[in-house]
């Protein structure tokens, strides 16, 4: 069975092939004065759609249409392609008529979100196993509320127990709020653990004024906190690698509006040529 | 601790906060459009919307009756059974307030989409249906060439038929690009033809703008050659471009102007910038660059021979021998641009050494004349019951020169019989001796004096008009006002018509009576023996009215009354106009030998019957006494500046040229050459006189400037003489550009002969053929300019290798 690296090392090279065959292919067509840009653009679109077909292929898992994962690597590779035929199709310049910008913004945007997705879809996960309990993103609200909830009475325990508010009046200041949402997102996108620092930090300076018992019971506080923190942090990665679809995914579609105008356009005013 | 965990500081073990289980949490369906509203507090319900996002929680659970008893059926993962239970009427003790769903991760993902695409559509469509839609669509800047012109919206139908027409501002709409993109696209010829509404009068674009090179297909096809690249020459890039499809070419083998000239890229865009392989998509044998496999320059810059016959080696080595500078800077010099080299005029350049030979051209030309007859032998023929030709002046005959000029034969070859008389004639044959003609031959002579007679009337009746008729339908052509003009000479009537009265006086009344088929006075009559003659009694000689007349006159029929004095032998040389030998010698003619008679003056204000006084009777025994007169030069040297004049010595009417360029014979040249086929080997009256005037008259002329072989639009064939050197129009487009200024900037290339080095050649054979295209460097006297020569400059790095910067392709010529 071949390694993972094995099978992106040789579907890389066939992608870098696959690229210069096309690339020489288009020059050629255009050494013999034809238009490369029509050949460029209906492969273009061709393959783009193959691309959205991916997420429509998901909606639909009760066909034998290959794996998913299968269709997954082709999406990976063949949007790799389009970035060399689209260079090729705007001929390396950068457009400047109205229609014609819209497009390769959306196609920046598209290709941009894919790349970052890659990235991300590669990168994430192996930081989601490093750190806090991998939880399922849809309950993460239930765990974060039944930590808010636990919080809360240890706090209303201590108080009762300790007579002294200190506690509660460090809850109040700084983690009420912290427990009643999902914070520190981009902290912990780019792996910052200044928040983490930052109530260790907190409890540290609070301990001279603490009493044994407080002491006890602040340390339990400490340890929800952190648990809190890395349901944080797993939030916020889980979040991001939900979120960057809605970019890539909208764009695409708006993409295909644009495309489809363009060709009617283009084959409008082309003049006879091909 | 395991990694990814937090450990409960109590018991030191890790804080689990997910369970999975059935008892303790709940199966999670994400790809669901909706969720419970609650689920951001925390406390999602475990029973969920709907698909439509409607709350379907009323209770906690949905009671089961077993038996007699209510069971609760709340999930062990919300914490089981309750302890109160269901109500007695089976529903849960627990309701549950209603939630408002929200959408799910997936939902939300759907909702942005599709607001995503119907927001894009709904700008597309807004933007589309106003009037700024052309703009929006408008895929870049024109070049500023067109951007100059091409400002408001409108303007985008003046080159793209589907953008509407010119007269709405607003431009098509899109239904109508709908339509056009799914119907039959317009060709890109016919798409080519807005193009040609403004370029059409662009140099290069006039005729056949959109075949390849802008020349006729068939033309395109005969000039290609068989030179290819050196074997073994064909680049990596070749191989790899010849993956792509045929060049894009209509049926007619057309090229659409947007083939190769693409717009909207920008208004520093070069419309007409190609690159190498583009230049060569069309060509079969390619080649990588002007140092690497461009074909070698076999005929460069001599592919035509110049206008002006020179051999520029013989006049170096002569000027050389003459110890004379010949530079070439004396002859050419740069134009206005610089960008050629122009030959200077005779003038300047070459009157120094051939002006003499132009100025003294002897007797002058013989237009109009009287052929030398051989009146015996035609009157014998008459009297044997042939036909007559009339009286014919004493003098025109043994003593004058029997063939006839080529302005003459071509003047007679518009009546047809005589035209066919004069084929009859043998070349070899003179009209002054048909000793041994035959039948035939002799009633063509007769035919070519009458056909002489008839043009000396019509001459003296009509004039230039007569002239015209006569050169139009032997020519068959049109002369107009100004090619009469030069052809005449401006020819004063007056002397045609004194032409005919002293040398054919009885024409006005003979031709029309030969012209009616009617008998003409003193026709021979059939002879009979005559008598024996009586002894005559001594009667007086009468004065010989010219000096060498040692026969005594015969009785004949009454002579014209003008008697001529024979004229000197010494000045009848013939016609060549250049004629270098000294042989027009004026001979003083001694008081003695003038002749009895005055001959009439030219400007002689009398009646047009001139009647020559008679001679006067000889006096019996009286000596005439001396005559003193003013010694009367040849009349070719009273016409030392040119012009037309009588030459009663040989009953001819000449023409004498004086210098360089002169009209009468450049036109005579001319129109005969014009009307000369070179297609046809057949001979016609235009081709003979032509041929004539070239060995005769017009070698000069022919023997510097050169004739060549041309087809006028129509397609016919004719010759042309160049008259001048290479003339280059404003807007000429060759092939092939050059531009001599920036190479003459160079003190490398300041001397002409580092490109044009001389050799020798052979002028003769290089326009033997009257084919211009037809020559080589061989024959031009210059050694071919090399490739090599011009690839160590021009390479990539260096003054540039593109085929634009010496080539054009859309070309005039």
């Amino acid at each position: 069975m071949q390694t993972f690296a094995r099978r992106r090392r040789s579907a890389l090279i066939l992608t870098l092939l696959s690229a210069a065959l096309l690339v020489v292919f288009l020059w050629a067509y255009k050494q013999r004065l034809a238009s490369s840009a029509f050949v460029s653009g209906w492969i273009l679109f061709a393959i783009m759609l193959v691309l959205t077909a991916y997420n429509l292929r998901k909606k639909v898992p009760f066909l034998p249409l290959m794996k998913s994962s299968t269709w997954l690597q082709i999406h990976l590779y063949l949007g790799l392609i389009t970035i060399v035929l689209f260079l090729a199709h705007v001929g390396l310049r950068v457009p400047n008529g109205g229609l014609e910008v819209t497009i390769a913004a959306l196609y920046v945007i598209v290709a941009g979100t894919g790349l970052l997705g890659l990235f991300i879809t590669r990168s994430f996960p192996k930081r989601l196993s490093v750190r806090g309990e991998e939880v399922l993103f849809e309950r993460m609200p239930i765990y974060r509320r039944t930590l808010s909830d636990r919080a809360e009475k240890l706090v209303l325990d201590a108080v009762a127990e300790t007579n002294t508010t200190t506690i509660a009046d460090y809850y109040k200041l700084r983690l009420a709020g912290f427990f009643a949402g999902f914070r520190n997102y981009w902290h912990h996108l780019v792996e910052s653990h200044r928040p983490r620092h930052t109530f260790a930090t907190e409890f540290s300076d609070l301990d001279r004024y603490l009493s044994d018992r407080e002491r006890q019971i602040v340390g339990e506080l400490s340890q929800i906190v952190y648990v809190k923190d890395d349901l944080d942090y797993q939030h916020a990665l889980q979040k991001t690698l939900k979120g960057w679809l809605f970019v890539h995914i909208a764009a695409t579609y708006s993409l295909l509006v644009f495309v489809v105008a363009h060709i009617i356009v283009v084959h409008a005013f082309h003049g006879g040529l091909r | 601790m395991t990694p990814g965990t937090t450990n409960n500081p109590r018991s030191g073990e890790p804080v689990r906060l997910q369970q999975f289980g059935f008892a303790e949490s709940q199966y999670e369906r994400p790809n669901q459009p909706w969720v419970c509203g609650r689920l951001c507090n925390g406390r999602p319900c475990h029973i969920g919307p709907d698909a439509k996002g409607n709350c379907l929680a009323t209770s906690e659970c949905h009671p089961v009756r077993k038996g007699d008893r209510w069971h609760c059926t709340r999930p062990a993962s919300r914490g089981g059974a309750c302890d109160i239970g269901p109500l007695p009427d089976g529903s849960c003790c627990k309701s549950v307030t209603p939630c408002q769903p929200v959408r799910s991760v997936r939902g939300k993902r759907g909702q942005v989409v599709f607001w995503s695409v119907a927001a894009s559509l709904g700008i597309l469509a807004a933007i589309l249906f106003s009037p700024a839609r052309m703009s929006f669509i408008q895929p870049g800047e024109l070049s500023s060439a067109h951007g100059q012109v091409l400002k408001d919206t409108a303007a985008c139908s003046q080159c793209h038929t589907a953008a509407g027409s010119a007269d709405s501002r607003e431009g098509s709409t899109p239904d109508a690009w709908l339509t056009a993109a799914l119907g039959a696209s317009t060709s890109a010829i016919a798409e080519s033809e807005n193009c040609l509404k403004c370029h059409r009068d662009t140099p290069g674009l006039r005729v056949n703008p959109l075949n390849p090179h802008s020349i006729d297909p068939q033309r395109l096809a005969a000039s290609h050659d068989d030179r290819k690249p050196a074997a073994g020459r064909k680049s990596l890039r070749w191989m790899l471009a010849s993956l792509g499809p045929d060049v894009p070419e209509t049926h007619d083998k057309q090229i659409a102007c947007a083939t190769c000239h693409v717009e909207h890229r920008g208004k520093d865009h070069r419309l007409a910038h190609m690159s190498n392989q583009q230049c060569q998509a069309c060509h079969q044998a390619k080649f990588n660059s002007l140092a690497d496999g461009h074909p070698e320059f076999t005929r460069f810059t001599y592919d035509k021979r110049t206008p002006i016959v020179f051999d520029h080696e013989g006049h170096t080595r002569y000027s050389q021998q003459k110890t004379k500078s010949f530079d070439c800077a004396s002859c050419h010099q740069p134009d206005v641009s610089g960008r050629h080299m122009i030959t200077a005029s005779f003038a300047a350049a070459c009157s120094s050494c051939h002006a003499s030979q132009m100025e003294n051209p002897g007797k002058g030309l013989m237009v109009l004349h009287l052929p030398g007859m051989d009146v015996d032998t035609l009157k014998e023929f008459a009297e044997s019951g042939g036909p007559w030709m009339g009286v014919w002046p004493k003098g025109a005959d043994y003593d004058i020169d029997g063939k006839l000029s080529p302005f003459m034969r071509l003047l007679l070859a518009s009546d047809t019989k005589v035209a066919a008389a004069l084929a009859a004639i043998p070349a070899k044959m003179q009209l002054n001796d048909l000793t041994g003609a035959t039948k035939e031959q002799k009633e063509a002579a007769v035919a070519i004096a009458w056909g002489v007679k008839e043009l000396f009337h019509d001459l003296a009746t009509r004039g230039h008009e007569a002239l015209r008729e006569r050169l139009a339908k032997s020519l068959a052509t049109t002369i107009d006002a100004r090619e009469l003009a030069a052809l005449t000479a401006e020819l004063p009537a007056d002397t045609t018509a004194l032409a005919q009265q002293r040398w054919l006086p009885d024409v006005l009344e003979t031709v029309p009576l030969h012209r009616a088929g009617k008998p003409i006075p003193e026709t021979p009559v059939k002879k009979v023996a005559p008598p024996p003659p009586p002894i005559p009694p001594p009667t007086p000689k009468p004065k010989a009215n010219d000096l060498f007349d040692d026969e005594p006159a015969p009785p004949k029929p009454p002579v014209p009354p003008a008697s001529k004095p024979k004229p000197a032998d010494l000045f009848d040389c013939g016609g060549d106009l250049f004629d270098d030998e000294d042989d027009a010698k004026p001979a003083v003619k001694s008081p003695a030998a003038q002749p009895a008679t005055k001959k009439p003056d030219l400007f002689d204000d009398d009646d047009d019957d001139v009647k020559h006084p008679a001679p006067p009777a000889a006096p019996a025994a009286t000596v005439a006494p001396p005559a003193i007169r003013a010694p009367l030069l040849p009349p070719e040297q009273r016409a030392l500046a040119g012009g037309w004049y009588l030459d009663d010595d040989t009953f001819a009417i000449r023409y004498r040229s004086v210098g360089h360029a002169n009209a009468f014979i450049r036109q005579w040249l001319a129109t005969t050459a014009r009307a000369t086929s070179p297609d046809s080997a057949a001979s016609s009256p235009g081709k003979a006189a032509f041929d004539a005037l070239r060995a005769d008259a017009g070698a000069s002329c022919v023997k510097c400037h050169s004739v060549d072989a041309v087809r006028d639009g129509a397609g016919r064939a004719a010759l042309m003489i160049n008259w001048t050197p290479k003339q280059r129009a404003a807007d000429e487009r060759p092939f092939v550009k050059f531009n001599h200024r920036p190479h003459r900037s160079l003190p490398e290339l300041a001397d002409c002969k580092v490109c044009h080095t001389m050799t020798k050649s052979d002028v003769a054979a290089k326009y033997g053929s009257l084919d211009p295209h037809r020559a080589s460097p061989q024959h031009a006297g210059f050694a071919p300019l090399t490739v090599q020569k011009c690839a160590t400059c021009h390479q990539p790095n260096l003054a540039g290798d593109s085929c634009l910067k010496c080539h054009n392709y859309h070309i005039t010529r």
